[in-house]
């Protein structure tokens, strides 16, 4: 009998001994943790990291003395199921274990704890019917995955340790195009959900559900019905609030002190014609503040009313501290998709700073550094014609506009280094020829309004911008799109990826590259790190959307390349 | 031993040439064929539309036409794909068309900037080109 029990000491102090060796079982992501992710530098819990979206990684293990020898730890293999696939999402990481979402809605639970291999220990598959889509990420809550797909448009729960669906929630309200593309936002007790698909004639939303049941506790239309404050801004007699988009395809930002939710929204439609919707079009091209636990409008700001050019506000909106003259401010920040950055109160969207981040923009004359308004907006008129210079009218339906209809900046994220206190802004800086096209302003034509043609390479540069000052600090210009986004780290570096399939390291500072590498296949998904077992880690997913490659029809020597959609992660 | 060797030999030189002669998909997988091409390989649909009536990704640049509604025929069909529509967004399928003047008679370099852009997918041979715009035929054209 004794012998037996010292067996069972010897075998419970094993136990024991190899509990405190392995790494810490993943817990539940409460709330609370979600509240205090910037204190889990080993983690990236939600889309951008932190609420404030800045997506800086405190980790510096990899700095710029060394980042000259990373190299490939390992890669995976994503999707597999289609020829055109892309990958747009920034994976989570929690312990070692990574979550990503394919183009499909398909969910992967992969453990990178080895450091050699990424293991996928389950995949959740919705059984999305494989039309062409976006995907841009899950977000964790509690022990579940929280992710979208569409056909139809659903929010998805799936339990975290082995890859059950817990609750699945089909937010489709009628509209048949209706999409799901942004990575939901996890706060308190409830899952955010911006729309998507406002491009084919959808009136978008902002949703929240109960996070353990998945039930819709409120939806709110971005586009307001007759009557509703801001309809007085649809002038038209097609009833366009009803097609009129406003998708908040790219997840928001979480103000926790103030308790505000602030999410960008996307571009009128039809995106090229605003004679088919003659006013303002509120709240189409703006950030709107909601009070996420009721989903009430606390305040908004619109940056191009009456849009003309597909400037849509979409991305993110950066939460930053600072002294502005003197003063001690709490900021929103946002590198506009229609060339300016602006910096604003936080408590009420007042405009504080705004100057142009690029140098070739054409559709206005400026904007006023007081209303945040353009210069040549006038309240008074249904069509606005701004500058003149790039706007489409009847008898010259055809203007070059710059920048072109995808920015500036986009979806591809901005980041904020708490390190240099500098925003790093990946941008397009390619002019397109934009063509009016009232045949289009409807159904039948895709609610596109009009084309447009490209008419010089699309390139991009890397813009370094102080939000408190709009000063740009640097700027480097690439020869490639950067449909990536960008990552800042404690470690004075900046990641990005690029279309031609490069991934680059730079230097916070001077914007030297001083590491690179280039798998083959393009990126348009944002890099993001993580560590375990004391090693940090880069990654990022590859593969090109349709729209991406699209922006090589005039860089001849990317013709012949072709598409993986991977998962690759660096190390030292 | 020598006579059975070229026997033999002719025999599967035959066998070979009749292969070659026939036919190489049958229609069935034809259409399986261009509906692949059409929906993944050279991705159509993401300007025409995954039913082909010209309701594509809104994104896309241009519009694409409804091909429900074409008046084209297959010679015409396989014309456009290989060539492209010059000054509009249609790509030029054929990676070599405008090398020489085989396609409308020009050449890159009489286009200037109406040369069709190249396709955001690849490039298909004839033979693909050819099996596309019998689908298109046989499955939107009319229909």
């Amino acid at each position: 009998m004794r012998r037996s029990d010292g067996a069972i000491r010897k075998l419970l102090l094993a136990s024991a001994a190899a509990i405190a060796t392995c790494p810490a079982m993943a817990g539940d992501v409460t709330p609370e943790r979600l509240l205090n992710a910037d204190r889990e530098p080993q983690n990236w819990l939600m889309n951008h990291r932190t609420y404030d979206a800045q997506r800086y990684s405190p980790l510096d293990k990899i700095n710029k003395e060394n980042v000259g020898k990373l190299k490939l730890a390992y890669a995976v293999a994503i999707g597999g199921t289609s020829a055109n696939e892309n990958l747009q999402a920034t994976p989570l990481a929690e312990d070692g274990y990574l979550y990503v979402v394919d183009q499909w809605g398909v969910v992967y639970k992969i453990d990178g704890r080895s450091g050699d291999m990424g293991l996928i220990l389950w995949r959740m598959d919705p059984g999305q019917e494989k039309l062409p889509l976006s995907n841009r990420g899950a977000a964790l809550w509690g022990n579940l995955v929280i992710s979208s797909a569409n056909y139809p448009p659903r929010i998805i729960a799936t339990n975290k340790d082995n890859g059950k669906v817990v609750w699945e929630t089909n937010l489709s309200d009628g509209q048949a195009d209706l999409q799901l593309t942004a990575a939901p936002l996890a706060i308190k007790d409830k899952i955010m959900v911006g729309a998507a698909g406002g491009d084919r004639g959808v009136r978008d939303f902002i949703a929240a559900l109960d996070g353990a049941t998945g039930k819709v506790a409120w939806r709110k239309y971005v586009i307001p019905a007759p009557g509703e404050p801001g309809s007085e801004t649809w002038k038209d007699k097609n009833n366009a609030w009803q097609t009129g988009g406003g998708a908040m395809w790219v997840t928001g930002s979480y103000d926790i002190a103030t308790n505000q939710l602030i999410w960008g929204t996307g571009n009128p439609v039809p995106m090229f014609d605003a004679t088919y919707r003659p006013g303002d079009n509120l709240y189409t091209n703006s950030v709107i503040s909601w009070d996420p636990d009721a989903g009430k409008m606390n305040w908004y700001f619109q940056y191009t009313p009456g849009d003309h050019w597909d400037y849509d506000e979409a991305g993110t909106h950066i939460l930053v501290d600072g002294k502005i003259s003197g003063q001690p401010r709490k900021l929103i920040t946002h590198s506009a998709r229609n060339g300016f950055l602006y910096t604003m109160e936080r408590n009420n969207g007042q405009i504080l700073v705004v100057k142009a981040y690029l140098d070739n923009i054409n559709w206005t004359k400026g904007i006023d550094p007081k209303t945040g308004k353009p210069l040549d907006y006038d309240p008074g008129k249904d069509i606005q014609t701004y500058a003149g210079t790039a706007t489409p009218m009847p008898d010259s339906p055809t203007k070059k506009m710059c920048p072109g209809p995808s920015g500036g900046n986009n979806f591809w994220p901005a980041s904020y280094s708490q390190r240099t206190k500098l925003l790093y802004i990946p941008t397009a800086t390619p002019c397109v020829d934009l063509t009016r096209r009232p045949d289009l302003s409807n159904k039948a034509g895709d609610w596109k309004g009009g084309a447009y043609k490209q008419i010089e390479r699309f390139e991009s540069n890397l813009t370094v911008a102080d939000p408190l000052t709009g000063e740009i600090k640097q700027s480097i210009h690439v020869p490639y799109p950067n449909y990536s986004g960008t990552l800042s780290t404690a470690g004075s570096l900046v990641f990005s990826g690029f279309t031609d399939g490069t991934f680059a390291a730079y230097d916070d500072t001077t914007l030297e590259q001083i590491w690179k590498i280039n798998v083959g296949t393009g990126f348009n998904a944002p890099p993001m790190t993580f560590e375990v077992n004391g090693r940090q880690y880069i990654a990022i997913l590859s593969g090109l959307s349709p729209i991406a490659r699209t922006k090589h029809q005039l860089i001849p020597e990317l013709k012949e390349q072709r598409n993986q959609t991977m998962l690759f992660v660096f190390s030292l | 031993v020598r006579v059975v060797a070229d026997r033999g030999l002719r025999l599967r030189l035959a066998v070979a040439a009749l292969a070659i002669a026939l036919p190489v998909t049958a229609p069935g997988e034809t259409a399986s064929f261009g509906n692949r091409l059409f929906h993944e390989k050279a991705d159509c649909q993401f300007c025409h539309g995954v039913n082909g009536d010209g309701h594509g990704d809104p994104r896309s640049a241009g519009k694409g036409s409804d091909l429900h509604a074409t008046k084209l025929d297959r010679q015409q069909l396989i014309e456009v794909i290989r060539c492209g529509r010059p000054g509009a967004e249609m790509p030029h399928f054929d990676k070599y068309a405008f090398e020489d003047d085989s396609c409308f008679g020009l050449s890159a370099a009489q286009l200037g900037a109406q040369m069709p852009p190249e396709p955001h997918s690849t490039s298909l041979t004839l033979r693909e080109i050819e099996a596309l715009a019998d689908y298109i035929l046989t499955t939107y054209k009319g229909r």
